[in-house]
This record gives structure tokens, sequence and C-alpha cells, in this order.
């Protein structure tokens, strides 16, 4: 592997350390409340938030620790993570706002459903790492990855 | 003046190489869908003016070659060579081109004038490659039009390639595959026999002759039929000679020689390409994964649902509203009772019965296309094949059943794509017994009038037992009905890609609008006629004890008694038979009710003293199961092309929902020491 | 051997088929002829396999693989 490319996996890694730590604590903590049937700061739990919320993490974890074995493998559950994690977010804002006008045509109080916007503001976090990694620079030298 | 003649253009290509969107930007809104006649296959044609000359735009499917053995491919083929189109635009995927150009020179070989729309050069770029347009147009002697069809690049160029073609009406001397000495002379004989047999002058005679030698099943009978005997031995002697010479059998050694010439054009045609991952490479490394493939599958199967339920909600309580206040100011507005009725509750309800499914459907419709044309849907079926096989059926029937959990009508319709006839009609017929949303209402209903504490587990239940059935009913099928094997997993994964929005609105918009159309004028129909038999004889206002369908219901009541079920249980049903939707509310009415909803109290309370929570949980199953409502009914038909299956979903839902019923009422009983609710 | 015991991340070369008209062709249309190098990108023991082939991705199920005639390369 040449520096550079060492370099990029160090950058990798952290990404994904970064991700995987935010929300794999996350999705803990919702599958204790869920499971539990407790309440925190409005947030119960649901099974679909635990769920993708757990699997986004185990993506972000699974190989950059193993980042020495092959480029390409590492760079693949970053990017899927990222992926996953954007399409959720974008999903849990339209359905907030959805659920806003909805409880607007009902003359309901809305009251804000904070597992749905959990992934949300998680998927921004996250969301620079994808600016980081569409970079130009970044990117050509993770192309440049196919001779490692 | 001269006449304005229309002039056929056919749009053929592989699959996944941007035809559709192709045709869209030919096309514009100018489009028309119907059927391949004979056949649930799609058929779009449209029109397009260029020049002062009008042009229709037939979309053939998509065919990886012309041989007859896929539908798509026998569709395509006898529309290019026995309706002859002026032109035939060759859309050709440029990331993939050694593919595609076995279609394209199979579509020269039949003599039509090919253009071919060099599409997805974007692609082409990503991956580094190069590709010299000039000379493979030469060594082609076809013009080749290169375009970026999402982004508009290369339409009005292919428009004037077509307009050129379309005039330069010459017989063109095409290019095509030299197939070594020994074929050639045996096609050259072929072809001075084939002046013999007058049918088959029609076509292109060294197509004829490549397909004779090719032992081509089409073209075989075609002589056949014609009596064209002493051609079709020649035939198998030339057959028998090349097979002796080359030591192959022909139809592989033509297809050898086919890429063979294919492989050289591509040698000085392209350059470049990194054996890099790409980005889709990767995303597959995840998604077709051992461990993960499959959590990831269902992850996005149920974000799918909980998008488009959510979304859909502030549409559905919309319309619900809506058309409550137009029923009221209807009801108040029109003075004759029995027209205010019909107008009121049996037509403004049966309209609004219909328009609020639209956004449910609407919106499974664009989740689906969304789906299919980011690619993962090939994804997903490679995912899911393995454990479908185990139950008979193929990888490509998930998707449609999982789409049945929202409503059975689009799922039905979302089987298209299932290759194999009889993988396809089991999976239409298991479709129903996925509980859709409409549904729900009863099983919130019940539950909450008999399993207080436990509703959740008991309507979670319902689909655990639809899915149970589900599979029962598949192996069955495939055991005794439909037998045979599913058919085997052969599909394309092409690279993922950003799915177009404004495509898949349009796919959106098109196939709910069939919907509409379809289901619509069913479910209105079947609301008025309930109307009708709940309101008279007594007329409105008059109680519905009277009414036709309560003496239905009584009529019927002792068939269910065993399940300790009263005349207004088994009329509420009736209304099932329409629409899920309006079971609650028509069960209300009953009771006096109007307007009931699930959460309705005291229907709940006037409801637990008239089941057992045995018979309950019977009639829950008996809902999950019996009947599916007329749109589904008129789905099936449409897709299966005919009665028989509709008619046979029908009763075969409608006996298993009995003998359902009535083995849970017996178990129950047994379990729970209840005595039998209803005294026979 | 048969295409459905070769490894993932192998290579090897079609020889010919065994059997099956109809699927034989679609396979031939999707560039699976005889002397064409493909790539097994994914192969789990049970379930279809992925390979890559004349530049694309194809999944196809494993009673299919089981009769393309391949040789190692």
């Amino acid at each position: 592997m040449s520096p550079e490319t060492a370099q990029h996996f160090k950058y990798a890694s952290g990404g994904s350390a970064v991700g995987g730590v935010l929300y794999g604590t996350v999705g803990a903590m919702e599958m204790v409340l869920w499971l539990g049937g407790h309440t925190f700061m409005g947030l119960g739990g649901d099974p679909f938030t635990v769920f993708s919320l757990l699997l986004i993490a185990a993506m972000f974890l699974y190989t950059p620790f193993r980042a020495d074995n092959d480029g390409y493998r590492a760079m693949s559950f970053l990017l899927s993570a990222l992926l996953t994690a954007t399409i959720i977010g974008v999903m849990c804002v339209l359905i907030a706002a959805a659920e806003i006008v909805d409880a607007a045509l009902l003359g309901e109080k809305y009251a804000v459903s904070n597992d749905l916007l959990l992934p949300t503001i998680l998927s921004l976090v996250v969301s620079p790492l994808w600016l980081f990694f569409k970079n130009n620079n970044h990117k050509k030298k993770w192309e440049e990855m196919g001779e490692v | 003046m001269s006449e304005k003649k229309r002039h056929t253009v056919a749009l053929a290509g592989n699959p996944n190489v941007g035809k559709t969107v192709v045709f869209n930007a030919l096309t514009g809104a100018r489009q028309r869908m119907g059927n391949w006649p004979g056949v649930t296959v799609e058929k779009k044609t449209g029109i397009f003016r260029y020049r002062d000359e009008e042009f229709e735009v037939v979309d053939l499917p998509g065919a990886y070659s012309l041989s007859p053995y896929s539908l798509d491919e026998k569709i395509a083929r006898a529309y290019i060579v026995e309706e002859k189109p002026e032109v035939v635009v060759d859309v050709v995927n440029a990331a993939s081109l050694e593919r595609n150009l076995y279609l394209t020179v199979q579509l020269l070989e039949t003599g039509a004038n090919v253009v071919v729309a060099l599409n997805m050069m974007d692609e082409a770029e990503k991956k580094g490659l190069k590709i010299d347009v000039e000379r493979l147009s030469r060594l082609l002697h076809v013009p080749v039009v290169p375009m970026v069809a999402t982004r508009g690049e290369g339409v009005e160029a292919l428009k004037e390639a077509i307009y050129e073609e379309m005039r330069h009406h010459e017989v063109h001397r095409h290019m095509t595959v030299g197939y070594g000495d020994v074929a050639e002379e045996c096609i050259v004989e072929l072809e001075k026999r084939i002046e013999k047999c007058p049918p088959l002058r029609d076509y292109n005679r060294r197509w004829v002759a490549i397909k004779l030698m090719e032992n081509d099943t089409i073209m075989v009978g075609k002589a056949k039929a014609s009596g064209c005997d002493s051609l079709l031995k020649k035939a198998e002697q030339l057959r028998e000679l090349l097979k002796k010479e080359t030591g192959t059998d022909p139809e592989i050694f033509l297809a050898d020689k086919r890429y063979e010439f294919i492989d050289r054009v591509m040698d000085e045609v392209v350059h470049g390409g990194t054996e890099a991952w790409t980005f889709s490479d990767m995303l597959d490394e995840v998604f077709t994964h051992k461990i993960f493939g499959v959590p990831v599958f269902l992850l996005f199967m149920w974000a799918a649902f909980q998008f488009t339920f959510g979304v859909a909600a502030p549409f559905v309580d919309a319309i619900d509203i809506f058309f409550s206040w137009l029923s009221e100011i209807a009801a108040n507005s029109i003075s004759n009772p029995a027209v205010s009725s019909l107008v009121a509750d049996g037509i403004i309800s049966g309209v609004g019965s219909v328009i609020i499914f639209l956004p449910n459907i609407f919106l499974l419709f664009f989740v689906l296309s969304l789906l299919e044309d980011s690619g993962y849907l090939a994804r997903a079926a490679f995912v899911m094949d393995r454990f479908m096989y185990r139950i008979g059926l193929q990888g490509k029937s998930f998707v449609p059943l999982l789409f049945g959990f929202g409503c059975n009508v689009p799922a039905i319709m979302a089987t298209r794509t299932i290759e194999g006839e009889k993988d396809r009609i089991i999976t239409i017929l298991i479709t129903p017994l996925m509980s859709c949303s409409a549904r729900l209402p009863v099983y919130i209903l019940f539950a909450s009038a008999f399993f207080i504490g436990y509703e959740g587990t008991v309507i979670f239940s319902m689909y655990i037992m639809g899915i149970l059935l589900a599979v029962l009913m598949a192996l069955l099928l495939r055991r005794f009905v439909l037998r045979g094997k599913p058919a085997p997993l052969i599909i394309e994964m092409p690279p993922y890609r950003m799915p177009s929005l404004k495509s898949s609105v349009m796919r959106m918009w098109v196939n709910g609008s069939l919907f509409l159309k379809k289901a619509g004028t069913v479910i209105f129909g079947g609301v008025v006629i309930v109307w009708f038999l709940s309101t008279y004889p007594g007329g409105p206002g008059s109680d519905i004890e009277t009414s036709y369908i309560a003496v239905l219901g009584k009529i019927l009541q002792p068939l269910f008694a065993p399940m300790g079920w009263d005349w207004k249980a088994v009329a509420a049903l009736m209304f099932g038979f329409v629409a899920k939707e309006i079971v609650v509310g028509a069960y209300g009415a009953f009771y006096g009710i109007s307007g009931a909803e699930e959460t309705n109290t005291s229907l709940q309370t006037a409801l637990s003293s008239s089941f057992t929570p045995v018979g309950a949980y019977a009639y829950m199953a008996f809902v999950l199961t019996y009947v599916p409502c007329l749109p589904t009914i008129a789905a099936i038909r449409t897709e299966t092309n005919s009665w028989k299956w509709a008619l046979f979903a029908v009763a075969y839902l409608l006996s298993l929902a009995y003998i359902l019923a009535l083995v849970i009422t017996f178990v129950g009983n047994l379990i729970f020491h209840a005595g039998v609710g209803v005294e026979l | 051997m048969p295409l459905a015991v070769v490894e993932e991340g192998k290579t090897a070369v079609i020889i010919g088929f065994r059997g099956g008209a109809g699927a034989v062709q679609k396979l031939i249309s999707l560039g699976f002829l005889p002397g064409t190098p493909v790539r097994v990108v994914r192969n789990q023991r049970t379930g279809p396999l992925v390979v890559e082939i004349k530049g694309t991705r194809v999944a196809l199920g494993r009673g299919l693989a089981m009769k393309v005639e391949v040789r190692r390369t």
C-alpha cells in the first residue's frame, strides 16, 4: 500500500469510527428504551429506528478496523453506510413533514416524533463525511486504490 | 399538398439501457399505453414531429437478442420483421457495448434500417472508456448517435438521424457478420431455395437462411406451415454439414462468429477502461453480502413502507375530510330523500372510496419505480432468490408480495417482471394473503374490543398467519396445480444509478391512472350497489335491519353458526367483497352508529357482546383470508388474461377462510373451554 | 467443472453447456459463450451466483450455473 493510500485509510477508518460510534450508541440507547418500554426525553424507541440505526452502525464498523486488508472492501462498507444513512435521513424528513401537515389538517397539535428525527439528525452529522469523500482530491485517490 | 404519412419508428435495445428515457425524450407527453395483442406485455407508443414530418414511435420490449425463446424477444422480433417499421432505433449502453452489440448485429441481419443510439455516454466516461463513434459507425455501416438521454443530450441529433434514415429509403448494403467460408456457402445455398418458398420471400433472404441454419423454431415453423418441405430438408442437411465441419452446434457456432466480429469492432473502437472498483461495485459488496445483504434489503423494504404510509397520511385525511364535507352538503341541499341518499351516501361516498385509495397506490408505484430505476430491485431479487426457491417461487416474486402488504392491486400489477408463467400465476394467487392495509381497520376494531393490552400482538399474528398461509399455498399450488420448478434466476445487475425523479413520477402517474381507470369503476359500481342493498327496500332513513343486505346476512348466517357469528357479522363481510375499507363503517351502520371508525368505543362495546374472544379471532382470520376485494379480482383477471384464475382465487380463498375459521373456533374453544357462542 | 463450483474472486473460461435449450439461449445472448472469460463475484454455496461477463454483472441461479461448463484460469 502506498503511503498516500495509507493516509486515506486513516481518514476512512476515522470516518467509519465516528459514524459507527454515533449510530451504535444512539441505536443501543433506543433499543434499551424500546425493550424496556421506557421513554427518555420524548424518545420511546421504535423497532424501525432501532433496526436502521444498528444496521447502519454495523456497516460503519464492519471492515474499516481491518483496513489493512483490502482498500476497496473498507470503502465499500463506509460508503454503503453513508448512502443508507442518507436515504433513511431524507425519508425521515419527508415523513416528518407529512406528519406536520397531517396534524394541521386534523387540527391536532403536532408532537414531534423524536424517533423519526433521530436518524435525520444523525444523517446530517454524518453527511460531511460524504463531502469529504466526494471532494475531488480524495475521489481520485480512492479510484487509484485499484492499484493496491 | 403532400399526404402526411406517419412514419413508424421502432425502439429496440437491451433492458437497462435507458430505452424508456429515450422514448420519453422523443415523445414527451404524447404517449399511449396498451398491451401487445394477446399478452400482458406492455406496449407503449408515442408521437413526435420533426421537420414537418410525423413519426410514431413504438417501444419494443427490452431484449438481448432476437431468439425465439422468450416472450419479449418474440414480440420485438415479430414487430420488426412483420410490421417492418421504417426505422429501427437500437438503444445501446455505451458502457456495456460489447454485450449490447449482439442485438445490434442481429437487427442488422434482419435487413431493417437501423440507427444506433449510443446512450449512457456518461457511464462509459465514468468507467474511463473512450469510444470512437465515427469508427463504429463506419464499421457497422449505420448512423451512430452518442447520447446522454437523462440529460437530454443527443436527442435532437437522434431525431435528425431518424429523419435522414427515413428519407434515404434505399435498400442498404448492410454490413453483416461474415460466418466463414463453409457457413457462407450454406447460407447462399439456402437463399437460392428460399426463392421457391413464397411466404418466406417477405423477409430478408439472408436473414431467413441464417435462421434456418440456426434451426430457429419460429422460422422452421413458418416454412413447415407453408409446405416448403424441400427447403427444410436442405436446411437440415446443411446444418449437419456445418456441424461436421466445425465440430460445434450450428447455433453456437454462428453466435460465436458474431462475438468474434464484435470483439474485432471493440478492439478498434473502444479504448481505456479501468479495473478499479466503481462506486457500484462497492455498494454491491455490501448489498449482496452473505450476511449484510438480507438485513439491508429488509431495511429498505421497511423504509419503503414507512415512507409510503407516512407521506400518504395527510393526503388520505384531506380526501376524507373533503368527501365527508361534500357528502354533508349534498345531504343537506337535496330535498328528495331518495335522491339525497343516492347522491350523498351512494355516489359521493363511492367516488370518495376510490379516491381515498389513490395516495397510497401512487406512492407505492413511485417507490417501486425508484427501486427499479436505481438498479436495486435486481439485487433484491438476488438476495431473496435463495429463500424463495425453497417455497417454489423465484426471487423476483418477493417484492410484489411485499407490496401486497400495502395494497394487493399494485402488487399484482408488479408481477409483470416475473418471467416464468407459472411462477407469475402462483405469485398472483397468493398475493391476496398478504394482509393489505385496508384490512387493518377491522383488525384494530376487533383487537381493541376483545384483546385489550394485546392489540399489537394479536394484529401482528394476523400478518404472520397471512405469510404462513401464503407459504403453504405456494407449496400446495406448486405441487398440485401448477407443477414444475421455478424459472432459474438470470438477471442482469445494472450499475447503480441515481433514479430520475421525473421518470419515476411519470411512471407513478401512468400506473396509478391505470389503476384508477380499472379499479375505480369497479369500486364505484360496487359501492353504489352496496348502498342500494343497504338502503332498500325500506328507503333512506329506514332501519337497516330491513334492508336487502340484512336479509342476505340473515339467510347466510346459519353457515357461520359454528363460529358463533351473528347476521350482522356476516352481512358486514359482504361489504368487504367490494373493498375492505368499508367493512367497519358498514358494521357500525348495523348498530345504528353512522360514520363509525375502528376507534369508536360504542361500536367496540356493541361488538364485545356479540362475539366470544375465540369467535372474534376466527372472524379476524376470516377477514384476512376470505376474498380479495373487487379491484384485486379485476387485477388478477387483467394480469392473467383470463377469468379462470380470478374465479379460482375467489373459490380457494373462500374455502381456505372458512376452514381456517372453523379450525380456529374448535381449537380455540378446546383450549379455552368457552361454549359455542350462538346456539345452533 | 461447472461454473457453480468456482470460488468467489476466481476467473474461468466457458467451455460449453449441458442441456436446457431455452435458458441456454438466454445465457448466450448475455454473452456466455465458449471461450468467454468469466469472473465469479459472489458464490455463497447456496442460492444464486453473481458473475461478471463481458463487462456486466449477471446474477444466475445455481441450477443454471451447474449447467455451464468452465475451465479455471
